[in-house]
């Protein structure tokens, strides 16, 4: 079983509501250890001096989208098999198999209910063990 | 294939509006149903008067494609996106509203929205690209619409009031 509470997680999303929406409905299904960046530049950096469990980022945002950063991230050598969630509204089938052979490990198509989101972290977490 | 517009189908006149509008509207009744935990109900859309649907908070997506471009925006008065915001963000009735924050939920709801009616219309072959959103506020502005665009206005019910989505497409 997986310490959830010790997992430090990292909520990327221009949108500071989905930030909140996100970050407290992770912090009801168990999850203390969480950070937030505003865009892809912002959550890099976090990640270069920090080392995060698991990855939630929005698609579109400003500075750097999600994609670039997922992208970005497994070029570093600590960030190869973190898992990423793509938090995303491009939900199309294209946009998704993209996202997926770029290193995208799993996606949430927004609007999501919580109870999806933590359906969806469950999964992620399992493949953390 | 399922009901609705198709890539083979040209877009325009008022069928190929209404097609992508019914899109859009299905797309927004889900959003509000799975974010801000309550239903609303489009009425019929109308096409856009100068000036008019007036709001304090709008939020608007730009749309590119080949088949179509446009916009779509959701405008809202004060009291209604307070309340919706409330509501997104499992707030009591009375709590403050931070006006930054709401403005920002604006701007996510449209990117939903465009974002969900995206999906759909790529299940049936039609690709766009959506842009961040902008969100505009001011006491009883009202939006223009885009150079050779025909835009159309869906008013929705949600709670004990009203909003109303455009959609512009040229």
């Amino acid at each position: 079983m997986v310490d959830i509470s010790a997992k430090a997680i990292l909520v990327v999303d221009d949108s500071s509501t989905m930030r909140r929406i996100v970050i407290n409905t992770l912090g009801r299904c168990g999850f203390k250890n969480m950070a937030e960046a505003g865009n892809g530049v912002e959550a890099l950096a976090k990640c270069k001096t920090q080392q995060f469990d698991v990855i939630l980022t929005d698609w579109n945002m400003p500075e750097m989208d999600g994609l670039t950063f997922a992208i970005e991230l497994r070029k570093m050598p600590n960030y190869v098999a973190v898992p990423i969630m793509m938090v995303t509204t491009e939900g199309g089938k294209k946009d998704i198999i993209d996202a997926l052979t770029k290193g995208v490990t799993s996606y949430i198509v927004k609007p999501f209910t919580p109870d999806t989101l933590k359906a969806k972290m469950d999964e992620l977490m399992a493949k953390c063990q | 294939m399922g009901k609705g517009i198709h890539m083979s189908d040209k877009i325009s006149g008022n069928d190929g509006m209404k097609a992508l509008l019914a899109e859009f509207q299905r797309s927004a009744e889900d959003a509000f149903q799975t974010m801000v935990f309550t239903a609303i109900t489009c009425g019929v859309p109308q096409p856009k008067q100068p000036g008019f649907p007036v709001g304090a908070i709008s939020g608007t997506i730009g749309i590119t494609g080949t088949k179509f471009c446009g916009r779509l925006s959701l405008v809202f008065s004060t009291p209604i996106a307070e309340k919706f915001f409330r509501s997104m963000m499992m707030m009591d009735d009375t709590s403050p509203v931070n006006e930054s924050e709401m403005k920002d939920a604006v701007g996510e709801l449209a990117n939903m929205v465009a974002g969900g009616a995206k999906a759909r219309l790529q299940q049936n072959g039609m690709d766009f690209v959506i842009s961040l959103p902008t969100v505009v506020t001011g006491k009883d502005h009202s939006l223009e619409s885009p150079a050779g665009c025909t835009t159309m206005v869906v008013p929705i019910t949600l709670f004990d009031g009203k909003f109303d989505m455009e959609f512009a497409m040229s």
